[in-house]
């Protein structure tokens, strides 16, 4: 039915709008349903493929002496949990490398960003150190390691260091390349408004960088466990990657999946608390 | 010097020479010539002689890529590649006012900050006291309409919200001059109407001086006081024409009912004509 005249609805003056209830359960049901998508399939994949994993070794496709079923590893790993023998030691060793771990990282990162935001400001810092980094960075840094031991000794010092070198280049490589590529405008705003030159790095240029910083840093640490590991399997007495390298060689299989699994966590744990962090510190990039 | 400006413009206004006190900016024989990466270069501008006065809102209409922005750029401080000379009267910086604060074309909100912030920041050169600054951002964010979204960020905002944060980031720095590249160019009709109308009002009472560019005539009827047109690349200045038609109390500050205006629609087929010839040029 269409008439001529139209009829002019307008909303009563003073009223709030009021927002439709079923609008709101049914965006609310949508999250819900996501979460619940993301939580199954979370869960049941890893499940699903340890269930082929026990297939595997029950039937004999792979060999049960050194792969023996995930049912066998977790009951040997509940044992030594239980008398306290493999919690201990995984404890023990894992500190161990957490010492080593950290101030590595720590210095990687502090001259990583030092020499990217360099880079990325100055042209003539950049011209002269590209260069030597993209030349040296394809260099695997274990393979380093035999001089570093030259220099720094056998003990923990080199272990650092090459921890270092590995977080070094990622957030080195990212913040330069972060700050090269962002946006042109913020920098020109920056000029436009005469902002001090403080504020321009402070407030424009390394918050420009940010997101590409912040994945520096999360492979840097992926990195850094490698290399740890790494380095620990061919000269340490102790340290996790000691652990999982001895326990293969007197095959104690359980200890080796007890030290993988802690690896293992220690890489998500970390990843979560980046991730937390680039939330806090990139607000804009998520939306 | 002078004498090349006035033969290069030719218009309404090449007449009356206004006494050198009166400039705000001197633009004289500028050349832009870009050399992009394959080496083949491109004149963007060639010859471009301007008199910006105290107090006055010169719009700039021309074809697309005919050295608009360029110019603005040259103005702004941001390209300093170029031949010929800019003049302001007065030193770059002095008594916590810049000589120019500009309105870019694309989206220019830092996306970290707060509209507030994003504000604050254009105002960090001129080193004003923390009760002037939170006024100015107070003031501006409620002139273009922002004053509840202060403390929002950029991605928290359409597409013609983050062009008003801009707008109101050059506004609160009051410049001597006032660079704005196709501010309104991004938001929706009518906004662009009510914004007309508020910077009007706003530029009468502080007797600002601008430089306009637009691709919409009726705006730059609207607004100006002097409007250039400009030639298909490389840019020269076509026509100059001095305009009267103003919003002022009598059209009720409405950008509508001043088409109504008898002078108007002679003008606008007049700025018409010109640009018609150079936007089949530049195509
Ligand atoms: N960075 C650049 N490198 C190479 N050429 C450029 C560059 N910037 C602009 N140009 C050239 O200069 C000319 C003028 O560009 P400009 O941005 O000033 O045009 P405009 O008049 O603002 O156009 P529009 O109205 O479309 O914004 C263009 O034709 C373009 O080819
Ligand atoms: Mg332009």
């Amino acid at each position: 039915m269409s008439s001529a005249v139209t009829e002019i609805k307008t909303a009563p003056a003073g009223v709030e709008p009021t927002v439709d209830p079923n609008v709101v359960r049914a965006a609310i049901a949508l999250r819900r349903r996501t979460m619940a998508k993301r939580i199954v399939m979370g869960v049941f994949t890893p499940i699903f493929f340890l269930a082929i994993w026990e297939v595997l070794s029950r039937v004999g496709v792979l060999d049960r002496e050194y792969i023996p079923p995930p049912s066998e590893v977790f009951r040997g790993m509940g044992a030594g949990i239980k008398d306290g023998s493999l919690t201990e030691a995984v404890a023990h060793n894992g500190w161990i490398s957490i010492q080593r771990l950290v101030p590595g990282f720590a210095l990687g990162l502090v001259v990583g960003l030092v020499a990217g935001i360099a880079m990325g400001i100055l042209d003539l810092v950049r011209f002269g150190l590209r260069p030597i980094i993209s030349a040296t960075f394809p260099i695997p840094k274990i393979a380093i390691f035999p001089i570093l031991i030259i220099i720094f000794g056998i003990g923990d010092t080199s272990k650092i260091v090459v921890v270092a070198l590995a977080v070094f280049y990622m957030v080195c490589i990212n913040t330069a390349s972060g700050i090269e590529y962002s946006n042109r405008i913020y920098r020109e705003v920056a000029t436009a408004f005469q902002v001090p030159k403080r504020v321009e790095y402070l407030r424009v240029i390394i918050p420009s960088a940010l997101p590409s910083i912040m994945t520096g840093v999360r492979l840097g640490v992926g990195n850094a466990l490698i290399v740890l590991v790494s380095a620990e399997f061919v000269s340490a007495q102790a340290g996790i990657g000691y652990y999982i390298w001895n326990a293969w060689q007197v095959l104690d299989i359980n200890a080796m999946f007890g030290g993988l699994i802690v690896i293992a966590l220690f890489g998500i744990l970390t990843n979560w608390c980046l991730l937390a962090l680039e939330r806090r510190l990139i607000p804009w990039s998520q939306s | 010097m002078t004498t090349a400006h006035e033969t290069a413009v030719p218009g309404n206004g090449a007449g009356r020479r206004p006494p050198e006190a009166e400039v705000a900016v001197a633009v004289d024989r500028i050349s832009k010539v870009f050399l992009p990466k394959n080496n083949v270069p491109v004149p963007a501008m060639v010859d471009v002689s301007l008199r910006i006065r105290r107090k006055e809102v010169l719009a700039i209409l021309g074809p697309s890529g005919c050295g608009k922005s360029t110019l603005l750029r040259i103005l702004g401080g941001l390209d300093t590649q170029y031949r010929g000379t800019v003049t302001w009267a007065q030193a770059r910086q002095e008594h916590g006012r810049l000589n120019a604060a500009t309105v870019f074309q694309q989206d220019s909100t830092l996306p970290w900050m707060t509209v507030a912030q994003n504000i604050g920041l254009g105002l960090s050169g001129l080193r004003l006291d923390a009760a002037e600054r939170k006024e100015r951002i107070d003031r501006y964010s409620a002139l273009v309409g922002l004053a509840a979204f202060r403390s929002a960020y950029p991605h928290e905002l359409s597409g013609g919200m983050k062009q008003r944060a801009a707008i109101a980031r050059a506004l609160a720095c009051e410049p001597r001059v006032l660079l704005m590249d196709e501010p309104l160019a991004a938001l929706d009709a009518q906004t662009r109407l009510v914004m007309q109308a508020e910077l009007q009002a706003l530029w009468r009472r502080t007797e600002s001086t601008v430089v306009y560019v637009t691709h919409d005539i009726e705006e730059a009827i609207t607004l100006a006081d002097r409007i250039v047109v400009m030639s298909a690349r490389p840019g020269r200045i076509k026509s100059e024409r001095r305009t009267d038609i103003h919003l002022d109390g009598a059209d009720g500050a409405d950008p509508v009912a001043l088409r109504a205006h008898p002078g108007f629609a002679p003008l606008a087929r007049d700025l018409w004509a010109d640009l018609a010839q150079e936007v089949g040029d530049a195509l």
